[in-house]
Order: C-alpha cells, then structure tokens, then sequence
C-alpha cells in the first residue's frame, strides 16, 4: 500500500465504453466498465448517438462501482483526469462535463487527456514505471499507432493510412460471416486454421516513405476478392484458414513494423496496447520476434488493453507526480487529438 | 431549500442557486455549440461556498438538441455525485412556461405553447394553460404544423424564450419534477448498415 500517494479518478468515454477507473500512485484500486457493444452488433459498428445516451445513462452507476471496488467514496479524491480526445465528440462530451463537474464540486484539479496516451502508460499499473525511450504500438477499432515516449514526451512515428486493424477485423469478419465485434471471432475461429493457407498482402511492408505507417484497406478488399474467385470456382471457403491467414497477415506487419521503429529508435522496450492488443497471435508473434530482437515486451492484460478508466487515471496520476499544469476548466472535447498534446 | 439548477438544453446554458425562490446567484452563456466549454466558468461564476451546498440539484432533461442537453445533465450528475445530494430533472418547456408567465407575457385565463427550436424545421412544444401547467407535450413536430396547430386552437405560439435555470429551479421547487433521463422525443436515426458486397 501506498497510503501517502495521491488518489486519482479516471473517466473514459471516447467510443463505446463507459470506463472509471481510480489508482493510488501506480497502483490501480478499481477498474469499473460498462459496455453498450451489444447495442451496436445490430449496426455492425459504433453509433455514435447511442454510444453518447448509453454513457450518460452509465455514468453514476459505473462511477459508484468503482468507489466500491477501491473503497474510497469520491471526496478522497485528489485529482480527476478525463479523455478529452481523440474519439467520438458525443461521446467524450458526457465524460468530460461529468468529470468538471466532480472535479469543481470537489474542487480538486482536472486533467484533460490524451485517449492514446493513457493506453500507453496504463502498462505502469501493472509492470511499474515506463522505461524510457519506449515504444507503443497501439491496435484498436478505433487507431493503429506507433508511439515514442522520451522524457516524458509523446511523439507519433506513424499510424494508419485508412482503416485501424482493429477495423479491418470487423471487416473481414463481417466479410465471414461472422459477427460484430470481429477480432475475437477471427481470433477463435483462426485456432483451427492454417495461418499459412492464404498469402494475404502486407501494405507498406518496403516503402521507405512509411516505414511506420500502416494501410489495412485493401486487406479487406484482398479477401473479398479471394473469396469471389473461390466461389467463381465453386471451391469450399475454409472460414478458419481465411481467419487464420488475415490474422498473420495483420500480425506480421504491426510487429515488424514496431520492432523496426524499436530498433530505429534506439527504445529497447515495446509496449502494445489497445483491443487488438487481446489477439493471440499478435501476443505470441510480438513475443517470439521481441526475444529475438533483444526488445522487452510489455503488454497489459486484455482488461487494460481494451478502452477503460484505469488507463486515464494511470495517465492522471502520472501528470500529478511530474507536476503538470491541470487543464483550465473550459477545455473542450475533440474528435482528433494528435499524441503529443497529452494534455489540455 | 437551496436549490442549484442548471440547463443546457437550448444555445443559451445557464447556472443558478436559488433559496427558496430568490436568486442567491446565477450566470449564463449563449452559444449553440459552446455548451462543455461554458458550463465550468459559469459553475465557478456562481462562487458557491463549497462548505455550503445546496439541497437539492435540479436540471433541464429536454426536450433540446441532444449533445448541448446532454452536457447540463451530465454536469448535473456529477455534481449530485461529489455531493451526495439529490437530483431531480425538470422538464426544460416547462421552464419556459414558467418565464413565459414570469414575464407576464400570457393573458389571465388563456392557453398557450411554449416552443424551442428542435432543428430539422422542427419545434419541441408543450401546451400550457396560465398557471403554467401542462396540457399536451412535450411533442416534436415540423414547425409549419405546430403554427397550425396554435392557429386552430386560436392561442398564442411562443417561440422566442429559451430556458434559464432559476425558472428550472422554480419548477423543482413547486414539484414539477421528472426523472434524470434526457427527453430525447426522437428515436436514434441510424439504419443497420447494409451486408458487404462480396
Ligand atoms: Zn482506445
């Protein structure tokens, strides 16, 4: 226990999930979710709208589980830190004036945070302070980025081009068939495949001019052509062995583009965060190619992987111990947000 | 009873503590999208006395274009949170009829509708008698029809007060109160997306 550290609440609602997590120093007291996913598998995607009046109807629910998971009550509090962006303005909006108002009706200091960066250092929760260079590869449905993080500095080496590879499951598997959201249902369904069955491309594999930048739009369109072709010849479309063969491909090229910007940057430690972060066969792939490489891996468990509030606490609590500037209270809520504005 | 009300439901957010039915203090801010960016330094322009807090916490709930509505509840929320105190929510045209009436704009006797501007050439409205309760609504209806509407009904279409909180508070003080849920009027607008085309 770390009776004297700081008590930091984190409030997270840039996409789907109502996330408030709440840690003393680096040491996480609760984590509590509430999920409107199941109301979105009718759409095949995140509604932006419903997203929003699911997380206003969470909000206090979900924030007295976490005070009863880490029990405290919210006047112990000493600081609030809230997603202020990148993600979806509806959604962030309900977070954000929840999180000013507990802060002003506690009258502690509010932090304005960087989505993409509290994914990053919610790996001190569980692995202790961040090594530093490090680097982040982050995977979800929502972004696909390699990160940097130098004396306490964020910088973005690259992203997506298009679609985020969380995106291009979802895609592929609706392509399958199988439902929303699809990274698990590929994950599962790729156990019984060859992976090797399918040689799917891997975008920007060579191209000097984005070595860390990603592209998964044409993945999708590669295995919807293949499937045609199959059908065209009246072949059996083994769904496992396509899974299986997408996933490498998607694996493959996010680990050999992190370790290469590892290597590139001098970072000797890798972390990857965010929903994809849960796929097997990117653990396992980051795993053997990180021993190889002499990189330490790091990767949170799926819990902090996917979007929640222990992660924007983590982050809270971290700008409270190197003495940042909490944000002014008229800060607003935004769609993009570059990783090095951490904070408002 | 100390009440502190807030709502956002229009372009024009707006903060109050009211006791017992005179403004202790208030502060407001008008802009149609600038609801998150305001609601803070309106709170701090209150100078409420942390040591002092209210009873009761009283917020518009709509009906009004969802994201501004949404971050006056929210906030409402989360101070009921800090605070252990109470929230109640209040119909945001109900507050409307109630400066309509303040405002002596209504003959004794009469009907009126209260309307607020629901985008899409809609109107949000409820018919009110003089006392300022309600008669029909909250309803969302193209503009045009609810004009007819008041045409037919050879009563008064007022359309140009928005809500302000210590008509909010008046409201939950007299016991015109609903539960915190946004009265959204309107179901969510997105279709199923279409299967992919193999
Ligand atoms: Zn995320």
């Amino acid at each position: 226990m770390n009776i004297g550290e700081p008590i930091v609440l984190g409030i997270e609602t840039s996409c789907d999930e109502t996330g408030i997590g709440i840690v003393r120093g680096r040491e996480l007291l609760a984590n509590a979710l509430a999920s409107s996913v199941d109301q979105h598998a009718q759409f095949g995607g995140v509604v932006p709208e419903v997203a929003s009046r699911a997380h206003l109807e969470a909000m206090l629910p979900t924030i007295d589980l976490a005070c009863s998971q880490a029990g405290v009550s919210l006047p112990d509090i000493d600081a609030i830190a809230v997603t202020a962006g990148p993600g979806l303005v509806g959604a962030l909006i309900v977070g954000v004036a929840s999180a000013k108002a507990i802060a002003l009706g506690l009258g502690k200091p509010i932090y304005g945070v960087n989505h993409l960066a509290a994914h990053v250092m919610v790996d001190e929760l569980e692995h202790g302070p961040l090594p530093e260079p490090v680097i982040g590869l982050l995977v979800s449905g929502g972004h696909s980025s390699l990160i940097k993080v130098s004396n306490g500095d964020f910088t973005s080496l690259g992203q997506t081009l298009d679609d985020a590879a969380g995106e291009a499951f979802d895609k592929v598997a609706r392509l399958l068939g199988l439902p929303f959201p699809g990274g698990p249902m590929i994950d599962q369904a790729a156990q019984s495949g060859d992976r090797n069955a399918i040689d799917f491309p891997r975008a920007l594999r060579s191209d000097p001019a984005h070595a860390f930048n990603f592209s998964f739009s044409g993945l999708k369109t590669a295995v919807a052509r293949w499937v045609k072709e199959q059908q065209r010849c009246g072949n059996t479309i083994s769904v496992p062995d396509v899974a299986a063969s997408v996933q490498e491909a998607i694996a493959d090229i996010l680990t050999s583009k992190a370790i290469a910007a590892a290597l590139d940057q001098n970072a000797p430690h890798l972390v990857i965060a965010g929903g994809v972060a849960a796929n097997s066969r990117l653990r396992a792939l980051a795993a053997q190619r990180c021993d190889a490489a002499g990189i330490e891996l790091r990767v949170p468990s799926p819990g902090l992987c996917t979007d929640n509030g222990a992660m924007v606490a983590a982050l809270g609590s971290h700008l409270l111990r190197v003495g940042a500037t909490p944000s002014p209270i008229d800060f607003p809520a935004t769609s993009t947000l570059a990783v090095s504005e951490v904070l408002f | 009873m100390r009440i502190l009300a807030v709502d956002t439901s229009t372009a024009l957010s707006s903060i109050a503590l009211v006791d017992s039915g005179s403004v202790i203090s208030m502060a407001s801010h008008t802009d149609a999208r600038g609801h998150l960016e305001a609601i803070g330094t309106l709170f701090t322009q209150l100078e409420l006395d942390l040591n002092s807090l209210p009873d009761l916490i009283a917020c518009g709930v709509g009906p009004g274009p969802y994201t501004g509505l949404r971050v006056g509840i929210a906030f409402a929320q989360g101070l009921s949170a800090a605070w252990s105190v109470p929230v109640v929510g209040v119909c945001s045209l109900d507050a409307v009829a109630n400066a309509i009436i303040r405002e002596g704009q209504v003959e004794p006797g009469s009907e009126f509708i209260a309307a607020t501007d629901a985008r899409r050439k809609e109107y949000y409205w409820a018919k009110f008698d003089c006392s300022g309760t309600k008669l029909s609504g909250p309803s969302v209806d193209l503009t045009e029809v609810v004009a007819s509407m008041a045409a037919e009904l050879e009563i008064p279409l007022l359309t140009q007060v928005l809500p302000h909180a210590i008509d909010i508070a008046a409201c939950a003080q007299r016991g015109d109160r609903h539960d915190v849920t946004p009265m959204y009027l309107r179901e969510v607008d997105a279709q199923p997306s279409a299967p992919v085309q193999l």
